[in-house]
């Protein structure tokens, strides 16, 4: 077992941490940065719930090494608001009440985020199909569907 | 998206400020921020770790059990197994906050000796680490001499079938006898049999098992944890030896429930751990340690014979159910009885025969699961009404609505509902809603499908259920709620804000509401039951009602109006009918705390009470009340490969009465979900008692790809028992999806596939059965 | 994990895999969740970091796909419709989350009888370049695959390329798959199905079966058949009995062996029906 230093930028900090080779880059924003937003759902890749961007590709944090982190940039859901300021995306999960135990909210919506960077106005499929990584067991997905769809438009209106 | 529709007659003058509107949940923002704290985010300095051994088969005797290894790793601090144990068992009966007396159904702790499932636990570490406590289990040393076990419930009622529970294997069992069933069947001008089954399933919250224990100033256990019923403490302190007043359960927001978190799991092993070390210890299940963990929802089988007249009339029905409880009762015995209820479904019929059982075998254990046993009825007795349809040449939605039961009709168990019953309202409006059927093309084959059902809110009466809640006003005119229910995300202390809000004339925003405390809020019962709102919101309102109440009496005295006179609403409170005349809400409130006038008020909300059922006859009173509604799906079915594709979905409801109409959405769009996965691709398979499908890789629920627009349709009879005439959502908006798709699938394809779930591989061997057959 | 090894360089992966056991991590999205308590044992050699394995080259003699290409740089590759399998594969090996971290090379030497990728693969006639200290060698992908979760792989030897011939590049494909729910789910079946008809008639068609097989097969029999067809007539070319005969599916939890092969020759046809329609875009 060897600790290694890495040095990373978390949603837009710069940050060193010294991981355990073995440890997961959810493990390590969990329990070294305390950043528990991303959530354990499986630790196997099937549920979505550690989903975090990585130089701006989504991945799930359980299946990553916290030490492939090296010189990467870290997206969580911790950074998607702008201090007291909410994403379009969170607003409109709010108003859509597109969560319930919230549990898979911190993943879907980096997920929604990095959907809507890649493609502005997706359709519903499109929605759906970049959102099936991310299992939710309470609602059924129809509002967080209207949500990102809603959230979307006015991304679109504002810029 | 919702369609509503307006109140009964001559309670059109009902109108709420905040009740009954689609309202944002006061726990929503915190969780779009990332920042709400759930049980598996707190930590504390100097904790241990915990991890649970579990027996790899299912049915065996313990010849060797050697902790020494484990214990002597360094930074392992503690190793129990039985030998630990003060007591040895631990309660497995509905966690109970009025004090009924408890089922003798204690399950052993730790294996002590006879291993009775694939996942019993044999031992618990604590250590400093995680990677630490997972070496300390590789290095128990545990001898497992396989045991004959019983994997199936008629194996297990063969005389000579291993012994897992009692003498004979059998929880519970029950009988209905109403009417004249033979002569009813003699009677009929056609009779219909059929037997249907289910599968075990899991209920896969996102968040699995996950608490943090540790022990006070005084000497009282903590535990924050992710829990439906903080009343476990009882069980919890019983298990332990120590008083109950020395084991506090603090729920933390809970992800995901669906009644899975209701029996004691990881609170019960932080306790033993935490009282031996001295020292906080956390205990995080796994996905894997979760699959293996918790009991999970009955497979059922059912079989029915039911007896139509000329016209379509039910003239008997004869139905026999078995669920399987696996080694420990649980729920069991309830669920059973949810069952053999709501055994005919919301069906007037006057001649009914029904016998029930729940078998032990050794395959995992079964408790609670979103409709407890109400929905494998609905499964079973909602195909039968469209294969009897199919039998007697008749539209599915007609042969429905002749038999459907009307308001204060009595049902299977002679009890006469008192509350609207609509159930005919909602069948039109949801399978008015499915629209054209899209003509076949190809391989592919439309299909619509309906499914009714009555399914039961708060507890069966002779648990004599019970809630308490607070309510009061601070000095600043806010307001304060405390709760005992906990909060599964269905936005329960949200409705309770809002509650309490409409009665003080507070915005929801402004009140605050403490929950899940079994220490310092006032105990409310479990999440679970369809009973949160009904009966936490019921003790809530009285409790506001009492404030409201002295607070309007001395606004009276103070305007020289009646109090019938005083409202409350902004903040503020007034004089109704002149409301130039008011004062802010903070200033009454001075007012009354300068004068000693009390400010809050702690009520208790007691559901109807009762005596068991006759044991002979089955007839009486279960519930207080039920909740009636129907669902319609359309589903495209390939039937080359037998994939089913749902098109559209439709929940129709007589909710009684919305508190929020996005949380009540949000329970019937979610329930719609998980029906659909029930129907269609979620099984846990096990074989021989060991489960082959521990991942959630290979348990499929529905992902966002799967899921299809999902419609609700609201109606408010405002009939219910529930706060301001509510009746219960949680369960119901489950309970007939998954039925409902099982009769689309069979509509388009023609054929009945009566084993749950309906793989493509099953659909695709009945379509190739009816094309042999001609 | 005792050791954590992420090389920048081949040269440098290949001395560190000379002479000692080393587990090669290629995305981790297969590996993680067959490990126990998601802790790699042992050593460990990322090869993610190695720039040169990484991407799509075209060249005289085809395309060479580096082996930590992941699926989703194979979705947003600039290639000819014969790949369009393997884009259409690419999309279903997992979530998005998967296919940014999974890597074509993971996904062979996984072996599974279900990988997604390896029937686009096999119609491509792909081989695979392993490299070691001592050397490089090349093998076709079917020999590369010697059972279920087994490869030809040798100690000290790593794949670093699949490699498609110039050849294979030809014609249009199509990748259908059946599973037990719509999306994220391991397959029943799965086909990969290309075919080269220039001008209306069919020189070559490559068809590949997977989860019906310990390795996913090319069906050649049924190839030479359907050569000479005109593309209309080639579904009616799938006969069940021919392809049960020469898969040999298991029964498991997610199927039955009957309904498997069944199911494999009605994605057969509908995947060169697509062909024919011109739908396999």
């Amino acid at each position: 077992m060897s600790s290694i230093h890495v040095t990373t930028q978390v949603n837009g900090d710069a940050v060193e941490f010294l991981c355990d080779t073995r440890e997961t880059l959810l493990d390590v924003l969990r329990d070294r940065l305390d950043l528990t937003g991303a959530k354990e759902g499986c630790g196997t890749g099937d549920c979505g719930a550690c989903s975090v961007t990585v130089n701006g590709r989504l991945v799930c944090s359980c299946l990553m090494l916290g030490v492939e982190a090296e010189g990467k940039a870290i997206e969580t859901v911790e950074g998607i608001a702008k201090g007291e300021d909410l994403h379009p995306l969170q607003r409109k999960f709010i108003e859509h009440a597109a969560l319930q135990c919230g549990i898979c909210t911190p993943g879907i919506l980096i997920a929604a985020r990095n959907l809507l960077e890649r493609n502005p106005d997706p359709t519903e499929t499109e929605v759906r199909y970049w959102l099936a990584g991310n299992l939710c067991r309470c609602t059924g997905y129809d509002k967080i569907v209207r949500a990102v769809m809603d959230a979307a438009e006015e991304m679109r209106e504002a810029s | 998206m919702n369609k509503m529709d307006s109140a009964v007659p001559g309670e059109q003058n009902v109108s709420y400020r905040q009740i009954g509107k689609p309202r944002t949940r006061i726990d929503s923002p915190g969780k779009v921020f990332g920042k709400t704290p759930y049980a598996g985010d707190y930590v504390m300095p100097n904790m241990l770790h915990a991890k649970v051994l579990r027996s790899k088969l299912p049915s065996a005797r313990m010849t060797r059990l050697d902790v020494s290894k484990a214990r002597d790793l360094p930074g392992v601090a503690c190793v129990l197994t039985y030998k630990d144990l003060k007591i040895g068992t631990v309660a497995t009966d509905i966690p109970a906050q009025t004090g009924f007396r408890r089922r003798d159904t204690d399950q052993q702790i730790l294996v002590d000796e006879i291993v009775r499932y694939q996942g019993e636990p044999i031992a618990l570490v604590a250590a400093e680490s995680v990677e630490i406590a997972e070496h300390a289990l590789s290095l128990i040393e545990v001898e497992l001499e396989p045991v004959p076990g019983v994997y199936d419930v008629f194996e297990a009622q063969k005389p000579d079938a291993p012994k897992v529970f009692g003498d004979d294997n059998i929880v519970a069992s029950y009988k209905v006898r109403k009417g004249d069933v033979e002569a009813g069947f003699a009677a009929a001008e056609t009779i219909v049999e059929n037997t249907f089954r289910t599968q075990y399933i899991e209920h896969a919250f996102l968040e699995p098992e996950v608490g943090l224990g540790w022990e006070d100033e005084q000497g009282v256990i903590n535990i924050r944890t992710s829990t439906q019923a903080v009343e476990t403490f009882r069980y919890i302190a019983d298990a332990i030896g120590i008083p109950h007043s020395k084991v506090r359960i603090r729920g933390a927001l809970v992800g995901g429930g669906f009644g899975g978190k209701c029996d004691v799991t990881v609170e019960l092993y932080i306790a033993l751990l935490t009282l031996k070390t001295g020292r906080p210890v956390r205990l995080g299940y796994t996905r894997e340690d979760s699959f293996y963990g918790h009991g999970k929802r009955h497979p059922f089988i059912i079989s029915h014979k039911t007896g139509f007249a000329k016209d379509g009339r039910i003239t008997a029905s004869k139905i026999d159910i078995t669920s399987e409880s696996g080694p420990y009762a649980f729920m069991s015995p309830y669920v059973l009885m949810y069952a053999t209820e709501a055994g005919p479904g919301p069906y007037l019929v006057d001649n009914v025969h029904i016998d029930s059982r729940s078998v032990a075998t050794n395959n995992m254990y079964t408790s609670a699961f979103r409709g407890f046993g109400a929905t494998q009825a609905c499964i079973a007795y909602e195909q039968q009404m469209d294969e009897a349809a199919k039998v007697l040449g008749m539209d599915p939605i007609e042969l429905r609505r002749i038999n459907l039961l009307k308001t204060g009709d009595a049902i299977a168990t002679g009890f006469e509902v008192q509350s609207a019953v609509w159930t005919e309202e909602c069948m039109d409006r949801a399978w008015a809603a499915l629209g054209e059927k899209p003509k076949d093309e190809g391989a592919i084959r439309y299909g619509h499908g309906i499914a009714a059902y009555q399914q039961g809110y708060g507890r069966m009466i002779w648990l004599h259920d019970t809630a308490e809640g607070w309510v009061g006003v601070e000095m600043d005119g806010t307001v304060v709620v405390r709760s005992g229910m906990t909060d599964i995300g269905a936005g329960q202390t949200s409705s309770l804000a809002q509650i309490a809000g409409e009665l003080l004339g507070v915005d929801m925003m402004d009140i605050t509401v403490y929950n899940s405390d079994s220490s310092t809020t006032p105990l409310a019962g479990t999440s679970s039951a369809t009973r949160g709102l009904y009966m936490s919101g019921n003790a809530v309102r009285n409790a506001a009602t009492a404030v409201r109440n002295r607070l309007a009496a001395r606004a009276a005295q103070h305007f020289g109006v009646a109090d019938s006179d005083i409202d409350f609403a902004d903040s503020r409170v007034f004089v109704a009918s002149d409301r130039e005349k008011s004062l802010p809400f903070k200033e009454l409130i001075a007012t009354c705390a300068s004068e000693g006038i009390h400010r809050s008020e702690l009520a208790i909300f007691r559901a109807p009470f009762g005596d068991w059922i006759d044991p002979e006859t089955g007839q009486g009173q279960v519930h207080p009340d039920y909740t009636y509604g129907a669902h319609a799906v359309q589903v495209a079915v390939d039937t080359e490969t037998g994939e089913v594709t749902i098109l559209k979905s439709v929940g129709a409801h007589d909710v009684g009465q919305c508190v929020n109409i996005a949380a009540v959405e949000g329970q019937i769009e979610g329930g719609v979900a998980q029906g659909h996965g029930y129907a269609l691709s979620e099984e846990l398979i096990y074989k021989d008692g060991c489960l082959v499908t521990p991942s959630l890789s290979e348990y499929l629920c529905p992902t966002s790809m799967d899921s299809p627009r999902i419609e609700c349709i609201i109606l408010e009879s405002r009939s219910g028992l529930g706060p301001f005439g509510a009746k219960g959502i949680g369960e119901p908006g489950h309970t007939p999806a998954a039925s409902a798709v099982a009769n689309a699938v069979a509509d388009a394809i023609g054929a009945r596939v009566h084993d749950f779930p309906l793989t493509p591989e099953k659909i695709a061997r009945a379509v190739s059965a009816t094309r042999d057959n001609g | 994990m005792d050791v954590y090894h992420r090389p920048e360089t081949l040269q440098d992966a290949l001395a560190l895999l000379n002479g000692t056991a080393l587990t090669v991590a290629a995305g981790c999205t297969d590996l993680f969740p067959a490990t126990p308590a998601q802790e790699l044992a042992g050593q460990v050699l990322d090869i993610t970091a190695i720039a040169a394995l990484r991407g799509i080259d075209e060249g005289a003699d085809g395309w060479r796909l580096g082996a930590a290409t992941t699926w989703s740089d194979i979705l947003r590759a600039s290639l000819p419709p014969a790949f369009d399998m393997l884009k259409q594969a690419a999309r279903e090996v997992g979530s998005v989350q998967i296919q940014n971290a999974g890597t074509i090379a993971g996904n062979i030497c996984n072996a599974s009888p279900a990988a997604d990728g390896v029937p686009p693969l096999l119609a491509l006639d792909a081989a695979v370049e392993l490299a070691s200290s001592t050397g490089t060698r090349r093998l076709a992908l079917c020999d590369f695959l010697t059972g279920v979760r087994q490869t030809a792989l040798r100690p000290g030897e790593m794949v670093t390329a699949i490699e498609v011939p110039r050849a294979s590049g030809a014609g249009c494909s199509r990748f259908l798959k059946l599973g037990a729910r719509k999306y994220l789910v391991i397959s029943i079946a799965s086909v990969a199905v290309r075919v080269v008809a220039p001008a209306g008639r069919v020189e070559g068609a490559a068809l590949a079966v997977g989860a019906c097989s310990p390795v996913p097969l090319r069906l050649t029999a049924l190839e030479q058949r359907l050569c000479g067809r005109a593309p209309d007539d080639l579904p009616d070319a799938v006969d069940d009995a021919a392809i049960a005969g020469a898969l040999s599916p298991i029964s498991d939890i997610r199927a039955d062996a009957a309904y498997r092969a069944a199911a494999a020759a009605e994605l057969l046809r509908r995947a060169l029906g697509d062909i024919a329609d011109g739908a396999a875009g």
